[in-house]
This record gives structure tokens, C-alpha cells and sequence, in this order.
């Protein structure tokens, strides 16, 4: 097992090493240039090359590269071009919004999610069955942006019952949440209705039912937790995407995440902010993916033998 | 969707065996499996109508998409204008009609390039192994872990702005889903007893990838792609959304959801038509897709 | 709070009584909520560039003299506004006596130089020196050749001395914007990088009491305060980035003071919230601006046919619903150098046609028409949709190509931007920081338009180094006309009137047409 996991640690390093390198090359291929953008209508010759010295964008790009990955290695990721800020502080700071915007969601996209599910196999077959497989599709069927504004102007504005944007009250993260959430309540219900099925048809529930136990009791104590494993290891994914993707939902509620600060940094071409908001994604990402897949390991140890590794 | 694991599609795929069947009886059989699913039925008929909208829309739409009466200009809907007007005075029926026309063919053409890129390096790293596809592997994963829409605006920042653009940064966006499936199933069809003989036999490797391996691996491709294509619309709304996808004046669903925002607490029924239609089209095509799956390849089911 | 009438206070204190204990709080301190943009910048002024930020940092910093909202320049920090000596260059200033910084120091001269030598320190990276690097010995410290600015001298404590290289009349100007913000020197050295991260602060009537550079800024008065004290005990400017849900914002009643998109004036004017539409005229002009060195372009009888072919009446009463006002020529009404006297431009899509076979494209063209994202919604974007129909009818066809912020600078310094619909503010009220930061050919070439004419040169440089006001009204004049209705190296189209949205209860709000907030006298008043 250990010799596994620093195999996949190991394959984890390239990987990030990898991201780094296509953002660095991404972003100097693209046309912008964050001295201009900060020069604006002011950009004479000699301002640009004195900024460009300040910032160090007058080494040579691989030695900027090197610089970089020497600094990541010591986890200082240098300054932002623009607010001159260590990227780490920003990082650190807008870590804690995105995991709460994230955290709220998923909890609303579990606790939804599964009721449903549990609740869709039981009616399994009938209209309510179609209802909440048809609004799981519908639910992964809208754009989340527009999710976001309509759940704005209808919850926010018209009726006034959650804060429209920003995080300044406690329950400022409701909307957001469910708009960011809608998506993976779609994708937890129905992989909770196919392993209750599958769990519901096994002969120790169909005991557990001949014993005359409380049909509430069956459900909870015997199905669910037995059909809880494929639910879980599809929610450690369902995070990593959560943490990663929240960017259009931040962007439509002014929510100071993560997300926001990615769109932002590739807008203004803030390389240093860019890679280390990319680099965060890219180990969450990884992180709940080796998670995933270690525990799949645990349960299932043909796959460390398996082939191609 | 699927996660990038390294390269060990958990049991999904260990009964390959019956790819062996994928001869025309078996697709019959599942078009028939999925004809008896009335909401697979329907939301064909929604894809068809799209569809031919689409490509007919010169001849349906009552105006020109981007004709402007200035004068005109906000208005609600009415006998004259079915859907109203937007703010540069145009009729948005026609752009709704119009907008399809894009979001269909982002759909469509990003999916067969992703595709294409996904299924070349799949069955090359599946097939051979070693360096290959430690390679294949590597980038999958690079790729996978990039966030999807900042990967998309960054391409569209190196490629500029322009619909066939968008196609390409789509491509590139989805090509990896492609290739972990391919990879995967290719890598135990080479196991298969028959593959060994054909090797054996001093096929040429190029041959038995394309005539023995691929076809196996046909029936995934296809409800990948069927199940890519809504994803692709809406990346393509939210790259419009944020002004990097078409370019004005051509109509598209997500550049009108941006401008309508303004608009919001005045005339909300011009945000809700653009959001509508891309749901109407997104839905067709999961519940479509589903359908497929189901029908096809149930072992890809989540 | 002893700013207000006892009797406010007793209708205050029972509407209090009313609505219980939680709204009292809220009644008896005075804070404004304004729904700011966060610009992910430092909040100092010699870094960055943005009126979202000079709203905060005007508040709590000050420059030596500034701008009122009716765009006077009176004296701030100095006892009175210098005139310069015979020749022009030599500048001598005083400084009031006992003025507080927020930490409690006492603004000395050597702050004032520290200040500008910041500017100048090229490892600094200042972004803005230019307002002022026409004082001897600038030019040497910029390229590392000299480490103390030459032509400033301090006489004492309160008294100084710039020298400028050449005469330059607007230099109080200059210096009196928010890039010539005063700061304390031992703060400022002590939080190096910081400063305007976590740390900032100067002379202002306000202190910043709440540094959340994500969420917004919240500061205080400051009871020290050398000039007028301000009557709102706070300010708080909230970060609300996109301007759909500043406005669902506001019209929730969860801020008090937005900017209104002039696009949406009209929606607003006929809705129930009329009342409570603000407006103001920067000094600013909306025009094509073709590129000189197209081919096509560079030929000014296609230039003069787009000119006549725009219907720039449809654009000022359609388009933008008569929220602006129809250009004559390329410098704003309200500023030095505009000429009264110039007739309307004339719309003749005969004559424009007849013009374009002179020049031999009586066939048309294609051209690519370039617009940065975030103001397609805006009124740039609209303006170029519909001047992109209006140019069919002479045969151009404009290819609309809409790219980020960051490419545009990037693509027009470059000067590959064949036509771009403008928007010029001035950085001063005064031609220079207007017609010259556009239209000479030095700047022209950095934007684009690559406008070239060393008569129009000439008639600038020789504008600049004039102190006579009169003569240098009358050159400005020149160069305009000659610019904008014979070169047509632009085509004006109209000047802008802007609009915000501000609550019934707050009063005394004045929005200077530089673009930034003046919340110095305002109060709230229930």
C-alpha cells in the first residue's frame, strides 16, 4: 500500500509541475501584457521597460520559470503584479470563502440528494419517481450563471428573503449555494436511487423485512448504509469539482472566493496570482482524486495490481 | 463524470466481452430497447425540431436577427414582435432562432474534435503501453486538472475570439474524457483472446486498432459524445456570458442571458427566453443521451 | 452627531423608540453605503490608476491642492495656490501649519518631497510619474542617475521649492490630482510594499478603520481633521462588483450610492426610482477613432465619408435616448480651448458615397471593429453596433471584434486596431491632459490612431510652454479644428452625461465630472 501511494504521490508531482508549466507557457503566449494594462493610456516606452524590470519580466522566460518553481518549492509563491500582494495571503484568504461556499452547497447537494434518491427508489416506477429523475435532469440541464441571477432577482430582490450579493451576513451563502449545488443534487440523487435499487433487491433486506422490522427502520439502519459506499466515493469527486468549479457563481454574487480570484488574475494577466489560484484547483483536484482512489484500494485490492499502472 | 483515475476504470469495464457483439443486430436491438421509452422518443423530436431550425432559420424567423429599429427598441411581447425586442431594437424570436443555429454546431463540431484528439491518443496509449501511455496518462491528467472554464478562456485569449474558435477551445477542453475510456477498453480488448491471435497472425498494429479494437469501443464513443455535446453548449453559453465566445452582432443564447441581466428588474421575460432555450436544448440531449446509454452501453452508467 | 439640528436628533431618537433598539444603532451613526468595484489594487494612488479607487483613497489622503466637484483647484495642504516666477519654472509653496496626519505626526516638507521622490525611484515602480516629471532632476532619478530630486529644495518645515525644467502651465493641475497624493514618510518607509495593502493613510477627513481588500473598506472620520470636519461619522464602501447586483443592491435598500450605466438611464427615468437619478458631464468625448496607418483609413477622403455617412442624431436621440449631447469637435464643451462657434457636422450619405469612389472604394470594405468586453454592454458597445449598421449604407462593413481588457491595451499600443469607437476622459480639466494625452503623435502612435501632423505637433507644443491663457485658447482652438473637421484623425460623435443613483435621505452628495464621488459635505437625513 505505501509503495502505491508514493507511486501516485510522485505522479502527483509531474502532474502539478505540468500545470504549472502549460500556465506559464499559456500565459505568455496570450496577447496582454500586465505593464500596459497598469501603464494604461500612459505607456511610453520607458515607463513600460522600467515596470517590466521592477516586476522581473525582463529575465529571460525560462529563467522566470525557474525562479518560479524554485520559489513554489520554498511554497512562496512571490507577489501579485497588481495589489503586490503575497499570493499566498490572498490564497490563505480566499480559501476559507470558497470552502464555505463550497461546504454549503454540498452539504445542501448530500442531505437534497440523497433524500431524493432514497425516496425516488422507493417510489421507484411511479410518478414521483419520473418527477425527481426528470428535475435531476432539468437540474443539470440550466447554465449556473443563470441559475444564479434568476435565484437573485426572484429570492433576493422581488421577495427579499437572502442577501442579492457580497458575504456579509450569515445567510448570504443560501443562494449561492443552491445555485452551485442544483447540479450535483441532480448527480447525487440519482446515483443514490441506483445502489438503493440494487441494495433493496438483496436477500438480507428482503430478511430484514420477512422479520417484520419497521419499514422506516429497514430503509435507514439496512439499505442506505449499505448503499452509502458508491454514494460517498462519488461525493469525495463531487467536492474537488465543487472547490474548483464555484467561478461563474462567485462571479454573479460578488463572492470573494477563489474562483473569483482565477477569472480575475487571467484577466489582468497577474501570472504570479494565476498560477497559484491554478495550482490550488490542481491540488484539491488531485488530492480528492488520490483519495478516491487509495479508498478504492482499500476496498478493492485487485486494482493495485492492475494493469498499465 | 467520470474521474480521472489512474487509468483504472473501477469495475465498469471489466465485461468487455459482449463488445464482440456490437454487430448491426446489437444496435437494432437497442434502438428498439430505446423506442419503448416514451421521454427518449420525445426529446427526439425536441432534437429534430431544433435541428431543422437551425439550419432552416433564414426561412423561419420572421426578421432578421440583426436588424435594428433603434425606435423600437425594448419592447414587450406582442402580435408584432412574438418575443419582443431587445435593446438595439431586434426582434428576438429570430435570435433565438438564430442563436440555435450556433449552439448546435459548438456542440456538434467541438465534440467530434475532442473526439478525434481523445480517441487517437487513447488507443495509442491503451494499445501500446509503457512510455505511451505513461504520457497519455500524465497530459490526461495535466488536462483534467486544469478548471474547465479558465482553461477555455485562456485558449480563447491565445486564439481570439470567433465561433470557430470556440470550437477548438471546446475540443481541447474534452478531449481527455475520450481518451480514458478508449484507453481503458483498448487496453483489455488487447488482452482478448482473439486481439493475442491476430497479433500472433503478424497483423499490422495500425489494422487491428482500427479494424478490431475501435469498432469494439464504438458504442461508448457514441454516448460520450451524445452526453458531451450538452456540456459543450453550456460552456459555450458561459464563454458567451462573459463575452469571449461569438461575436456580436450574431446572436448567441448566452451573450443575449449577459445583456437581458441588465435588464433584469424591468423586463425579466427577455432574460428567461435565452436561459429557456438553452435549457430546452440541454435537456434534450441528456435525456437523449441517457437514453442511449442505457440502450448501448449500461455499463457506463453512473 | 452634533452636526445635527436637535430637532433631527429628536425625530431620530423616536423613530428609534419605534422601531426598537436594533434601528437605533443604525439611525444615530451617519454611514453611507456605497456600492464600490473592488479593482484588486493597491490603494496607493502612484500605483494604480482606477476613479473606484481614488473614491477611497481621496477620502483619506490628500494631494497638495485638489479639485472641487465643480472642477476648481483649491489649496488642501497649502495656504494658497503659487503663482510661478517670471519664467515660469520656479514654483514656491506653503504649507498650513499643524495639519495631522491619521498616526498623529505633523505633515512637514520633507513628506511633500518623499512623496514626489517616491514617484521617481525606479525600483518603486510608480506608475503615475509622469504628472510631475517635469521638475528638474526627475528625468536623471527615473533612470537611475541621481537618488535626490534636484528641483525640489526645502526651505523649512513648511515651506518649498519645485523647479520645473520648462514652463508648464498646468502644473498645479498636475500635481493637484489624486496621483499627487501626500503621504507621511517614517509610515510610509516602515510599511514598504505594504503600503496601500494593509497599511494607508495620510491627511484626509477620513481614516480607514476596516482593511478588507476583498469585501470593501469602512472608514471613520478623523476628529483631527485640519479642514471642514465632515458630517457622516462613516463611509462604507462595500464591494459589489457586478453592476447588475450593485443595482438589485440598491434598489433593495441594501446601499445608498451607485454609478448608473447611461444604457439604463432610461428604464430608470421612467421607473418609480426617477427621483433619485443623479447626473453629471465628465470632460470627455465619444468618437470613431480610425487607425491612420490603415490603408484604407489613411486616406482622409474615407475618413471625412464616415463622418458624414454616422447619423450622429439617431445616436443622440435613439440611441442614447438624449442623455448626451451632439459633438462638434473633439475637446469637451466645458474646457479650455472648446470653440462655440464650429457648426454641427453635417449628415450627407450622397456626398460620403461620392467621397468613397474619389477614394476608390466605391465598392466598400471590410474592417475590423475592436471593443473591449466588458463594454459591449455599455455604451461603447452599443454605439459601435450601431455605427456598424449605419457604415452598410456607404459600403464599410465593420467586423465586430470584441477582446479582454488586457489584449485590447496590448493590441492597440501595438497599433493593429484598425477602428475602435472611443471614449477619452481627461486626467485634469485642461487641453493638455486631453487633446495632447490623445491626438500627439508620440501618444496617437501608443493608440492606435497613429495621427501624425506637425502642424497639429506645433500648434500643442507651442500651446504648452504659453502661460497666456488667451493665446493658449486660441491654439487649442486651432489644433482642435484641424484635428476633428479637416484631418478628421477623429470622428467625434457625442459627449457623455453620467449618472448614478443616490437615496432620497442623503444629501449633499456631489459627483465631480472627473468620475469620482465627493462625499465631504454629505449627510443623511431620514
Amino acid at each position: 500500500m505505501a509503495s502505491y501511494i508514493l507511486k501516485r504521490l510522485s505522479q502527483t508531482f509531474i502532474v502539478l509541475l505540468g500545470i504549472s508549466l502549460v500556465t506559464f507557457i499559456l500565459m505568455n503566449v496570450v496577447p496582454g501584457d500586465p505593464v500596459l494594462l497598469m501603464l494604461e493610456k500612459r505607456a511610453t516606452p520607458e515607463a513600460v521597460e522600467r515596470i517590466r524590470r521592477e516586476m522581473g519580466l525582463d529575465k529571460p522566460k525560462t529563467t522566470q520559470y525557474l525562479n518560479f518553481v524554485a520559489g513554489a518549492a520554498r511554497l512562496d509563491l512571490g507577489r501579485s503584479y497588481f495589489t503586490k500582494e503575497p499570493v499566498m495571503t490572498a490564497l490563505s484568504r480566499r480559501f476559507g470563502v470558497t470552502l464555505r461556499l463550497a461546504s454549503s452547497a454540498y452539504a445542501i447537494a448530500m442531505v437534497v440528494g440523497i433524500s431524493l434518491g432514497v425516496a425516488s427508489a422507493l417510489q421507484r416506477g411511479r410518478v414521483f419517481d419520473s418527477l425527481i429523475r426528470g428535475g435531476a435532469v432539468l437540474g443539470i440541464s440550466a447554465p449556473v450563471f443563470w441559475v444564479a441571477i434568476i435565484l437573485q432577482m426572484v429570492f433576493g430582490l422581488r421577495l427579499g428573503l437572502f442577501p442579492i450579493s457580497g458575504i456579509r451576513s450569515p445567510n448570504s451563502f443560501v443562494l449561492p449555494a443552491i445555485a452551485l449545488g442544483l447540479r450535483y443534487v441532480a448527480s447525487i440523487s440519482r446515483v443514490t436511487r441506483t445502489s438503493m435499487l440494487e441494495v433493496i433487491g438483496q436477500d438480507y433486506i428482503r430478511t430484514a423485512r420477512a422479520k417484520g422490522l419497521a419499514e422506516r427502520v429497514v430503509i435507514l439502519k439496512h439499505a442506505l448504509k449499505n448503499a452509502l459506499i458508491p454514494i460517498i466515493t462519488l461525493a469525495g469527486t463531487e467536492l474537488g469539482n465543487l472547490l474548483a468549479g464555484s467561478m461563474l457563481t462567485e462571479w454573479v454574487f460578488s463572492i470573494p472566493g477563489i474562483g473569483k480570484l482565477m477569472v480575475d488574475s487571467i484577466l489582468m494577466r497577474d501570472l504570479p496570482m494565476l498560477q497559484g489560484t491554478v495550482l490550488y484547483v490542481a491540488v484539491v483536484f488531485v488530492v480528492s482524486n488520490l483519495v478516491v482512489d487509495i479508498s478504492y484500494a482499500f476496498i478493492d485490492p485487485r486494482i493495485r495490481y492492475a494493469r498499465g499502472d | 463524470m467520470p474521474v480521472p483515475t489512474d487509468g483504472n476504470m473501477p469495475d465498469q469495464m471489466h465485461d468487455m466481452s459482449t463488445g464482440e457483439s456490437a454487430s448491426g443486430g446489437f444496435f437494432v436491438d437497442s434502438v428498439v430497447r430505446m423506442s419503448g421509452n416514451k421521454l427518449v422518443i420525445l426529446s427526439l423530436l425536441v432534437l429534430a425540431l431544433l435541428i431543422v431550425s437551425a439550419i432552416f432559420a433564414p426561412w423561419l424567423a420572421p426578421y432578421d436577427p440583426t436588424e435594428q429599429v433603434l425606435a423600437d427598441s425594448l419592447q414587450g411581447p406582442g402580435r408584432k414582435h412574438l418575443l419582443g425586442t431587445d435593446e438595439m431594437g431586434r426582434d428576438i424570436l429570430s435570435r433565438i432562432i438564430y442563436g440555435a443555429r450556433i449552439s448546435l454546431s459548438v456542440g456538434f463540431v467541438s465534440q467530434l474534435i475532442a473526439c478525434s484528439i481523445g480517441v487517437l491518443l487513447g488507443s495509442l496509449a491503451g494499445y501500446y503501453g509503457g512510455l505511451a501511455d505513461t504520457v497519455v496518462s500524465r497530459a490526461i491528467e495535466i488536462f483534467a486538472a486544469f478548471p474547465e472554464l479558465l482553461f477555455a478562456i485562456g485558449i480563447m485569449f491565445v486564439l481570439g475570439p470567433g465561433v470557430i474558435n470556440v470550437f477548438i477551445a471546446l475540443g481541447l477542453l474534452s478531449w481527455t474524457q475520450y481518451a480514458r475510456l478508449v484507453r481503458g477498453q483498448v487496453m483489455q480488448l488487447r488482452e482478448m483472446e482473439y486481439t493475442q491471435a491476430c497479433i500472433v497472425c503478424g497483423g499490422s498494429n495500425a489494422r487491428i486498432i482500427v479494424r478490431h479494437l475501435l469498432p469494439n469501443c464504438m458504442s461508448t464513443i457514441i454516448v460520450l459524445v451524445t452526453l458531451g455535446i450538452p456540456g459543450a453548449i453550456l460552456t459555450e453559453a458561459s464563454l458567451s456570458y462573459i463575452g469571449l465566445g461569438v461575436q456580436p452582432p450574431t446572436a448567441s443564447w448566452g451573450q443575449m442571458i449577459s445583456t437581458a441581466q441588465q435588464y433584469i428588474s424591468f423586463y425579466p421575460y427577455y432574460s428567461i427566453t435565452p436561459g429557456v432555450a438553452i435549457i430546452i436544448t440541454v435537456l434534450a440531449f441528456n435525456i437523449f443521451g441517457d437514453g442511449l446509454r442505457d440502450a448501448l452501453d449500461p455499463r457506463l452508467r453512473d | 452627531m452634533k452636526k445635527i439640528g436637535s430637532g433631527a436628533v429628536s425625530v431620530i431618537l423616536a423613530a428609534a423608540l419605534l422601531f426598537g433598539a436594533v434601528r437605533s444603532d443604525a439611525a444615530e451613526k451617519q454611514v453611507l453605503r456605497y456600492g464600490a468595484i473592488n479593482m484588486r489594487s493597491t490603494l496607493d494612488m502612484q500605483f494604480n490608476t482606477y476613479p473606484w479607487v481614488m473614491d477611497i483613497s481621496d477620502h483619506v489622503a490628500e494631494p497638495l491642492m485638489m479639485f472641487d466637484y465643480t472642477m476648481k483647484l483649491i489649496p488642501v495642504l497649502v495656504k494658497s495656490l503659487p503663482t510661478p516666477t517670471d519664467d515660469g519654472r520656479v514654483y514656491r509653496f506653503e504649507l498650513k501649519p499643524g495639519i495631522k496626519f491619521h498616526d498623529g505626526t505633523t505633515l512637514k516638507a520633507s513628506d511633500v518631497k518623499f512623496s514626489f521622490e517616491r514617484m521617481f525611484i525606479p525600483e518603486n515602480g510608480a506608475i503615475n510619474s509622469y504628472i510631475a516629471d517635469m521638475i528638474v532632476g526627475a528625468k536623471d532619478m527615473l533612470a537611475g542617475k541621481a537618488t535626490e530630486l534636484a528641483g525640489f529644495k526645502i526651505i523649512d518645515d513648511l515651506n518649498f521649492e519645485i523647479t520645473l525644467e520648462n514652463p508648464y502651465a498646468p502644473f498645479l493641475a498636475s500635481i493637484g490630482t489624486s496621483y499627487g497624493t501626500i503621504y507621511p514618510e517614517k509610515a510610509c518607509r516602515e510599511a514598504g510594499k505594504d503600503w496601500g495593502l494593509t497599511t494607508y493613510f495620510g491627511t484626509g477627513p477620513y481614516k480607514i478603520t476596516k482593511f478588507d481588500a476583498d469585501n470593501g473598506f469602512y472608514v471613520e472620520r478623523f476628529e483631527d481633521y485640519h479642514g471642514t470636519k465632515p458630517k457622516l461619522d462613516a463611509i462604507d464602501f462595500i464591494f459589489v462588483e457586478d453592476p447588475n447586483t450593485r443595482r438589485m443592491e440598491y434598489e433593495s435598500g441594501n446601499l445608498d450610492v451607485i454609478q448608473l450605466d447611461a444604457t439604463l438611464y432610461p428604464e430608470y427615468s421612467k421607473s418609480r426610482l426617477s427621483s433619485e437619478i443623479g447626473s453629471y458631464t465628465p470632460q470627455g468625448t465619444i468618437f470613431v477613432s480610425p487607425n491612420l496607418q490603415d490603408e484604407r483609413l489613411g486616406n482622409v477622403k474615407v475618413r471625412e465619408a464616415i463622418s458624414l455617412a454616422v447619423d450622429r442624431k439617431v445616436l443622440v436621440s435613439d440611441l442614447m435616448n438624449d442623455t448626451v449631447s451632439l459633438a462638434t469637435t473633439f475637446i469637451p464643451p466645458s474646457m479650455l480651448g472648446f470653440d462655440g462657434t464650429v457648426p454641427a457636422y453635417e449628415r450627407d450619405v450622397e456626398r460620403a458615397k461620392q467621397l468613397m469612389a474619389e477614394a476608390g472604394y466605391g465598392d466598400g470594405f471590410e474592417v475590423d471593429g475592436y471593443i473591449r468586453s466588458e463594454q459591449m454592454n455599455g455604451t461603447p458597445g452599443r454605439t459601435l453596433l450601431a455605427i456598424q449598421s449605419q457604415l452598410r449604407e456607404i459600403g464599410i462593413s465593420i467586423n465586430i471584434v470584441q477582446v479582454d481588457a488586457a489584449s485590447w491595451s496590448d493590441i492597440r499600443r501595438s497599433g493593429k486596431i484598425p477602428l475602435y469607437i472611443g471614449t477619452w476622459y481627461t486626467d485634469f480639466p485642461d487641453p493638455d491632459g486631453f487633446i495632447n494625452s490623445y491626438l500627439y503623435s508620440s501618444n496617437a502612435r501608443t493608440l492606435s490612431n497613429n495621427y501624425n501632423s506637425p502642424e497639429f505637433d506645433k500648434l500643442l507644443d507651442d500651446a504648452r510652454s504659453t502661460s497666456d491663457s488667451a493665446k493658449r485658447e486660441d491654439l487649442y482652438k486651432k489644433a482642435d479644428r484641424l484635428a476633428s473637421r479637416v484631418d478628421f484623425a477623429v470622428v467625434p460623435l457625442f459627449h457623455e452625461n453620467m449618472f448614478y443613483l443616490c437615496k432620497p435621505y442623503v444629501k449633499d452628495l456631489h459627483k465631480s465630472p472627473d468620475n469620482t464621488f465627493h462625499f465631504f459635505d454629505a449627510y443623511i437625513e431620514r
